[in-house]
Order: C-alpha cells, then structure tokens, then sequence
C-alpha cells in the first residue's frame, strides 16, 4: 500500500503549517480590515430599543463578570455597552463576581467614560470584587450598601455617591446588564434576582459559546435582551456609531472561521479517499 | 457523631434556606441572610486562602524534592509573593497604580494570550479529529460547519442563506435540546439535593475515612 499519495498527504498536514496559515488568515483582515457588512439580528436592534425605553437616570447594574481570557469576546462588548449607558443618561452600577471582573472594568472603561464626560460617583459606581455571588446578590435584596459595606472598589463611601442617591435595594435596580462567560453570570441573577421578583428586566450578553445556551432563556421570556459573543458586540458598536475592536475582530473572525471550515473539508476529503483506497485494496486482495 | 453532626447541620440549614425560598417569615428570611448566606462569603474566603497556602505548599515540595522543572516554582511563589505584597502594604491596594501596572500589562495579557492559543489546537483537532465516519458525525460536522460560517460576515457575503439557516439550527434545533437537558438536569439537581438533605447520599462526609 502506497502511504505517500496526495491524499494521504493531504490527510496528514503539518500542525506548524496549519496554525501558520491560521496566523495569517486571522493576523491580515487585523492589519488590514476588509470591511465586510454585518447582519443585524433583530433580537440586538430590540435590546437596544429596549434599553433606551427606559427614562434618563434609569439604574442600570452592569455586571462586569468577565475575565482576561474572555476579554477578546467581552470586552467590545462591555465597552459598546458602557457607551450606550452613558448615551441614555442611566445610573450604572458595576458589580461583578469573577475575581478581575471589576478591576478589568476599571481598567476598560474608566477612560471611556471619562470621554464621554460621565463622572464617578455622579453617573456611574464601581462596587468592585466580592466573593460569593449568591449570598452577596441575596443581602443585595435587603440592602445593598450594607452588602457591600459602604465602600466601593477604592474604599470610597456608597452612601454618600449621588449615583446611589434612592437604589438601597436590588429591586431599586430597573434593568441589568450582564456579561456572562460562565457562571457566576446571567443563571446567577436570574436565580438571585430574576426568580424573586426583585429585577424583572434582564439583558444577556454571554460569549459565543454561552450564546447557545442563552437563547432558551431569551425565547423563554426569562431574559429580556440578548446579544451575544462578538458578532452581537458588533453589531452594537454599528447601531450606535462607534465603531470600534468588535468590527474589526469580526473580519479576523470570520477569516479563522473559514480557515478552520477549508481545514475540516481538506481533513475529510483525504480521509474519505484513503478509506476508498484502502477498501479498493482489500478487494483486490481477496478477489 | 463524625457523621451525625454534619447531618442535622446541613438538614436545618437546608430546611431554612428551603423556607426563606417560599415563605415570608421574617425570623427565618432574617436568619439566613444575616447569618446562613454570609457564612458563604466567608467560607469562600477561607477557601481562597486555602488554596493559595495549598499552591504554595505543593511548589516548596517540588523545590524541596528537586522534581522536573521546579525552577518555574521559584517564579510562581516569587510572584505570589510580590503581587500578593504590593495587593495588601501598598497605598489604595489594588488600585495603586504599581499593582495596576503588573496586573494589566502581565497578568492580563498573558492570561488572553495562553487562552488565545486553544483557537490553534481547535483548528488543528478539527482538521485531524472531527470525520464523517457515520451519519450522525456527518450530520454533526456540516451542522457545525453551517453555524460556524453563518455567524460571520463572509458567510453571509458567500450566500445570504447561511445566516438564516444558522439561526434555525440555533434556535429551532439547539434550543430544544437545551431545554430538553436542562429540565432533565434541574430535575437531577432537585433529586440530589434532596438525597443529601435527607443523609440518603453521604459520600461528602467521608473524607479522611
């Protein structure tokens, strides 16, 4: 049996050349965007409707769970969110229970709202790091600045924030924004908060991977708005001007994407002729 | 009495929690909050500080012992130490700006950029693993191959159907296995729940044993 026939090459690529080639397809649409136009869903334009139906000073809480390694994903995301807050002119609180939740936050979006002229305290909080979600989100329901001993991320007093000024309690909170690359996320609310009446309006917005168990909740009605992964953050960035790291990733994404399809076709075109091969060999043999 | 203990300990913390869910009698919903929920938070925190002495017990034992690559466990207790230093003396703790530097431009970073290299073995699996060897891989592999396409821009700039296809097989198809497992997993849940409540499933109590 001949084991060096093209399709037994093409069965047996390099692994250095296939990431090379995947380097290449994801690291040229970055450096030279090509632009392709996105499809809007009609579940992201309705998020967003849905948001700004609220009243100027609406109390947001934007929960920040996210994570450096979903940071690709999350953190257009979060920033195309954080903008469109500000733009409604709604109170954000930022809470969160992934241990660099908050403090990536911090990191991402202090410069953002420092450019769109919101101030600390003022337009938005910072509530920063607790441990356990569930008995943290529980105590929230009685009292949240108690739950979070009158301090925010830097020690500084909740109680005497003029964003805090009416919300003692979750059901104080009129929407919620959530990140979701896991658990603690959206599951984590709606069992806190969702479920016991204190939060009624719930906006999902889970990674890719999560994006596929986040629509059962959304046709279900359990959450309100859904945008998911990187292409939901996208296409944010576009319905509200400011096109930003999620239009140009999804180019990158897209190309990976492709990249990954040539390779699951080239992989079973190779294997489906060897397979003829060697069973037009056994024939052979036995006839 | 090892075993007793713990059972009449979690079945009246179980019953509380099972009452402050359903009723509103301030006593109980009072009593686990205040005290039932936040020994959460502080068992969270205990856990968190035994794993870290936990991590940092392991490494001393493979420097100690000279095992393969035990180099790398002077770094990992050296760093530990550092950002764990600057995390608690430094002035605004996190928030200081020396602590920030290392978290954000270390921390943040190579976290995204090793998480970033599972796309590589995911591309290189997919070509070596995922085969139409049956019907159902075959059905498995274009399904994932529509939605993988359909979710991007250049799948819909290839043919305006993928999109739409994708959308069903997320929202028809998925969707109703989702549900499907996840009513069968609630319902697991609930059983194993009630199961360790009662002292039926003691599994958990037999450590050290």
């Amino acid at each position: 049996m001949n084991n060096s026939t093209i399709w037994h090459r093409l069965a047996a690529i390099d692994s250095r050349i296939l990431y090379l080639a995947l380097l290449v397809m994801v690291a040229v649409p970055l450096l030279r965007p090509i632009g392709l136009p996105l499809v809007i869903l009609d579940e992201v334009r309705d998020t967003l409707a849905l948001i700004a139906s609220f009243p100027e000073g609406s109390v947001v809480w934007l929960a920040s769970e996210v994570a450096a390694t979903n940071a690709a994903e999350l953190r257009p995301m979060i920033t195309a969110f954080a903008r469109y807050l500000v733009m409604q002119n709604h109170r954000i609180i930022i809470g969160g229970f992934w241990t660099d939740g908050c403090n990536l936050a911090r990191i991402w979006l202090d410069p953002i709202f420092e450019e769109m002229g919101a101030v600390y305290g003022v337009n938005y909080v910072n509530l920063g790091y607790r441990p356990s979600s569930t008995s943290v989100l529980d105590e929230c329901r009685k009292d949240i600045i108690n739950a979070y001993s009158d301090r925010d991320i830097a020690g500084r007093k909740l109680s005497e924030m003029p964003v805090m000024a009416g919300v003692t309690k979750a059901s104080d909170i009129d929407y919620l924004v959530c990140m979701s690359p896991g658990t603690p996320g959206t599951s984590t609310y709606i069992s806190a908060w969702r479920a016991t009446g204190e939060v009624d309006v719930i906006i999902d917005c889970p990674t890719s991977g999560m994006y596929t168990t986040a629509g059962n909740n959304y046709q279900a009605g359990i959450t309100k708005g859904l945008v998911g992964g990187l292409n939901g953050s996208a296409q944010v960035e576009q319905l509200i001007g400011y096109p930003g790291k999620a239009i140009r990733g999804m180019d990158a994404q897209g190309t990976g994407h492709f990249a990954i399809l040539l390779y699951l076709i080239i992989g079973n075109i190779g294997y489906y002729q060897i397979r003829r091969m060697d069973r037009e060999a056994k024939e052979h043999a036995g006839g | 009495m090892r075993r007793t203990v713990p059972l009449i300990l979690s079945f009246t913390a179980g019953i509380l929690m099972i009452l402050d869910s359903y009723f509103k009698i301030p006593i109980i919903n009072n009593f686990a909050t205040d005290y039932l929920m936040r020994s959460i938070s502080v068992s969270v925190a205990w856990a968190a500080g035994l794993g870290s002495l936990n991590l940092i017990r392991l490494h001393i034992r493979h420097i100690s012992s000279k095992r393969q690559n035990y180099q790398f466990s002077y770094v990992l207790i050296g760093v530990w130490l550092f950002m764990l230093t600057c995390g608690i003396f430094l002035q605004g703790n996190t928030a200081n700006p020396f602590y920030q530097f290392f978290y954000s431009n270390i921390q943040v970073n190579l976290s995204a950029a090793v998480y970033s290299l599972a796309s590589f073995y995911l591309a290189s699996s997919c070509y070596r693993a995922f085969r139409a060897r049956s019907v159902e891989s075959t059905v498995l592999l274009v399904s994932a191959a529509i939605v993988m396409i359909g979710s991007v821009p250049v799948g819909a700039a290839i043919w305006s159907g993928f999109p739409a296809i994708q959308g069903w097989l997320l929202k028809i198809v998925n969707d109703s296995v989702i549900r499907g497992w996840s009513i069968g997993l609630t319902l697991g849940g609930l059983s194993q729940s009630v199961r360790n409540l009662v002292g039926i499933e003691r599994g958990h109590l037999q450590a050290g044993e």
